[in-house]
């Protein structure tokens, strides 16, 4: 499996300076001026570039038609889906850090707006970009790139749309009065606290899609 | 050892082979305990196919030409040397025998025939 | 028996195409050559075999093991070379090779370098840069890497000149010298198959026309030319294929014995082609 998960990056070795670039790019233009973009640039950059991680990942795989090889081989089909997933995980941690030290160096720089990274902005770069993993990544194994695609704007609005509807349900949440003393008890938990709770449902999802992903990709037919 | 194989013809390359081998022995250029290429050293070689040189070997086994060491290979068998002389005679008739259907398609008389059998006799020497 | 492959009433049902109860059995030691129209299910057969599409019924063992329950084992010894390169063509053949071997618990480098020099290939290009011929010298250099007992290709001289394609025969005689291997060879392309094939399944529209030694097909199917007067209702029956034209025919049979014996001097009996058989067959009587 490892070499299943050296493979993932090695087929992208070739992308690696756009991903740089485009973190540089991205939390240059983001924290130029004060205000909302600056506060969201990290989230934004992550997640972009891990997504495109993802995205690059299927596409590979399908331009080349490599399954069929993959498939070929002995190795069971759930090890292809679990190296999957993994090299996503290991390249979510890899790219904040890469744009946590990107931070850190251009808090020098007194032209832009950018603070440090903060514990808060890894978590939500990694759960959501977990997330849309999760949700993409079974619909590839399922239909393959070319379809998965397709659902990429379904993805998107349903993630979207999702996200107030999320907002909605919080609220509601939030003036129930049964889990009133719930909320309140972890509002005053530290951030750590909170912020662990977070990234633990973030990796249940993942699971439970690395899960889905497998039932269904030992299913897949490759024509 | 010389086989050459024609495509297009009506007899089997098996058969070919077969024929090839057997007159090889018959004429001593193949001699007793000689070992025999392998059927698939054999199919590489005249690329045919692996079963056809097996039902080449497996024919000249049954008559006694070769014998084969299961894991050793094939062998020229010992021949006896009466059954050598019938085998060498049928081979004669058998020959004789094509040239008489040939003569008589062309029509021609024993005598005819038995005219062209002396001088090729007196040619050979 | 030492079967390496055994296929029994194997059936797979597309919307637009089926594959009917296809059986054959390989032996160690032999080639057999799958041939066919394009279309008519070579490639769908081989894909069963190699689990990538599930079959809806009949059964496939190799090695005289569930295909699919000992998958993993059984994959560890077939070397498979396809049609189109699917590797990751940014990469270099080093690359891909480094990928490819950590899956084979025997993996034998020494025979892949042996390979890579006798096959003339640039470890160092990546796949892209390969022309077809190489493409498929690599995949073959792969498949013969790791002790394989099973080759399985389909379509592997597809798109290459003869040269080429008569290289890939040598090599295939190198292979099963040794008696333990049984290679299973798919093509449109028979000539491949009329010299090296021990064994030919023929498939037609998804089912199965036979599956025999090549030597009992050829001495089986003759091609048979003659004038139009003797095609009686009854004759017609006996011929596959009959092919008019303004001064006779042209047919396939499977009496050419009884038709030689009965038309003599009328009629030629020559020998077919397998290229001949499956477009005789092909064509059917309409």
């Amino acid at each position: 499996m490892l070499n299943l998960i050296k493979k993932e990056f090695l087929v992208q070795r070739k992308y690696s300076l756009i991903f740089f670039g485009y973190s540089i790019f991205m939390l240059i233009v983001l924290s130029l001026s004060p205000g909302g973009a600056v506060e969201s640039v990290y989230a934004v950059a992550g997640v972009t570039i891990i997504y495109m991680f993802v995205q690059y990942s299927c596409a590979i795989e399908d331009k080349n038609n490599s399954e069929k090889i993959l498939n070929s081989l002995p190795v069971s089909r759930n090890k292809i889906v679990f190296s999957k997933f993994i090299s996503v995980i290991l390249f979510s941690v890899f790219i904040t850090v890469i744009i946590g030290l990107l931070g850190e160096l251009f808090t020098k720089l007194s032209f832009l707006y950018i603070k440090k990274i903060s514990i808060e902005e890894i978590i939500s770069i990694l759960t959501t970009a977990w997330i849309l993993a999760s949700v993409y990544l079974p619909i590839y194994f399922k239909f393959g790139d070319i379809k998965a695609k397709l659902f990429n704007i379904i993805i998107f609005f349903v993630f979207f749309s999702g996200s107030l509807l999320f907002n909605s349900i919080i609220k509601i949440f939030f003036q129930n009065s049964f889990t009133m003393p719930i909320i309140d008890s972890l509002s005053n938990q530290g951030p750590i606290i909170i912020g662990g709770i977070i990234l633990l449902i973030a990796i249940i999802i993942v699971t439970l899609s690395a899960a889905i992903s497998t039932k269904v990709y030992y299913n897949r037919e490759f024509n | 050892m010389r086989i050459i194989i024609q495509n297009g013809l009506n007899q089997p390359i098996y058969d070919q082979i077969r024929g090839q081998i057997k007159s090889l022995i018959l004429k001593g250029e193949l001699s007793e305990g000689e070992q025999l290429p392998s059927i698939r050293n054999l199919a590489k070689e005249l690329q045919i196919s692996v079963i056809t040189t097996k039902r080449a070997y497996e024919e000249l086994e049954r008559e006694g030409f070769i014998e084969t060491v299961a894991g050793k290979g094939s062998y020229v068998a010992a021949q006896d040397k009466e059954l050598l002389r019938e085998k060498k005679l049928q081979i004669i008739e058998e020959r004789l025998q094509g040239a008489v259907i040939e003569g008589r398609q062309l029509g021609l008389t024993i005598d005819e025939l038995y005219e062209i059998l002396k001088i090729l006799y007196g040619e050979v020497e | 028996m030492d079967h390496i492959l055994e296929l029994n009433n194997v059936s797979k049902k597309y919307k637009e195409f089926q594959l009917n109860n296809i059986s054959f059995n390989l032996e160690k030691g032999y080639i057999m050559g799958l041939i066919g129209p394009n279309g008519a299910g070579k490639s769908t057969t081989i894909k069963l075999i190699m689990n990538l599409i599930k079959k809806d019924s009949g059964e496939i063992k190799i090695f005289g093991k569930d295909y699919k329950k000992d998958e993993i084992a059984v994959k560890e010894r077939i070397g498979f070379v396809y049609d189109e390169n699917y590797f990751y063509e940014d990469l270099n053949l080093l690359e891909m090779k480094n990928i490819i071997a950590p899956f084979y618990k025997n993996w034998d480098e020494e025979a892949f370098q042996k390979h890579i020099k006798v096959f003339n290939l640039p470890l160092k290009r990546k796949i892209k840069e390969l022309s077809r011929g190489m493409k498929m010298k690599y995949s073959l250099a792969l498949a013969l890497s790791h002790k394989a007992d099973l080759i399985i290709m389909d379509e592997p001289t597809s798109g290459l000149d003869p040269i080429i394609r008569n290289e890939l025969l040598g090599i295939l005689y190198d292979v099963i010298q040794d008696e333990e291997k049984g290679i299973l060879f798919s093509t449109h392309n028979t000539t491949d198959l009329d010299k090296i094939a021990d064994y030919i399944t023929f498939i037609n529209n998804g089912e199965m026309v036979f599956s025999e030694s090549k030597d009992e097909i050829m001495n089986k199917y003759k091609i048979i030319k003659g004038g139009k007067e003797i095609l009686t209702d009854d004759i017609r029956k006996s011929l596959i294929g009959i092919k008019e034209h303004n001064y006779g025919f042209e047919a396939l049979t499977t009496n050419s014995v009884l038709l030689k014996r009965e038309f003599k001097d009328e009629i030629i009996i020559e020998n077919a082609t397998l290229g001949d058989i499956m477009i005789y067959i092909v064509r059917g009587n309409k």
